[in-house]
């Protein structure tokens, strides 16, 4: 039973190094090698940074504090 | 069961696991804010809040609508509408580049910021209000 869990210890940590593992590059800094990442860009996360900003906009200036 | 069927086993439900993380990350909208309010942004904001009731005048008038660019279009010649629509689009630019950069968007992050705007101007048009279609059409809303 003990065996099992560190069995399944092992296998989480292979899962998550294989997950996330981080590659370093080695190369000559005089020749940098560029690399042209796609960027996906989410619309409905867009629309609603854009309905945030014009709602902001049509309440219109803002208001000096009337209260105490 | 074997030892074997069990590493099986887990390997599976940690992978599914793992599956399940990033389609749920992919169903949430992603989020883009205005990372650093800057005073250029700032400015902009507080320019559109300022000339908002004019803007909206324009268009009821018909001299102003709302193009597939996310900006203010000319569909009437007027001199004092058009120095409102050329500064209210600069204020516009300002902040949709602001977008962009803050939340690196890339080359390909201004048309889709301009078109998330359009469709957002667009649904917040009134009855009347002439709006730009994606292909280009005028319509009264």
């Amino acid at each position: 039973m003990k065996q099992d869990a560190v069995n399944a210890i092992q296998l989480m940590f292979m899962v998550f190094f294989l997950a996330g593992c981080t590659v370093k590059a080695v190369g000559d800094p005089n020749r940098p090698i560029t690399i042209n990442a796609n960027v996906v860009v989410d619309i409905r996360g867009l629309k609603n940074t854009a309905t945030n900003i014009e709602d902001m906009v049509a309440q219109g200036p803002t208001q000096p504090n009337q209260g105490g | 069961m074997t030892m074997f069927h069990r590493k099986g086993i887990i390997l599976i439900f940690l992978l599914l696991l793992s599956g399940l993380s990033h389609f749920s990350q992919a169903l949430a909208a992603a989020n883009y804010d205005i990372k650093q309010m800057t005073p250029a942004i700032q400015q902009a904001l507080s320019n559109r809040q300022a000339r908002y009731m004019s803007i909206q005048d324009w268009k009821t008038q018909g001299v102003l609508g709302e193009n597939n660019q996310g900006l203010v279009s000319m569909l009437k010649n007027h001199p004092e509408a058009a120095s409102l629509a050329a500064a209210e689009n600069l204020d516009r630019d300002v902040i949709y580049q602001a977008i962009v950069d803050q939340n690196g968007l890339g080359p390909v992050g201004l048309p889709k910021v301009r078109l998330a705007f359009s469709e957002v101007q667009h649904d917040k048009a009134r009855p009347g209000d002439s709006i730009q279609l994606a292909s280009g059409a005028w319509v009264q809303k």
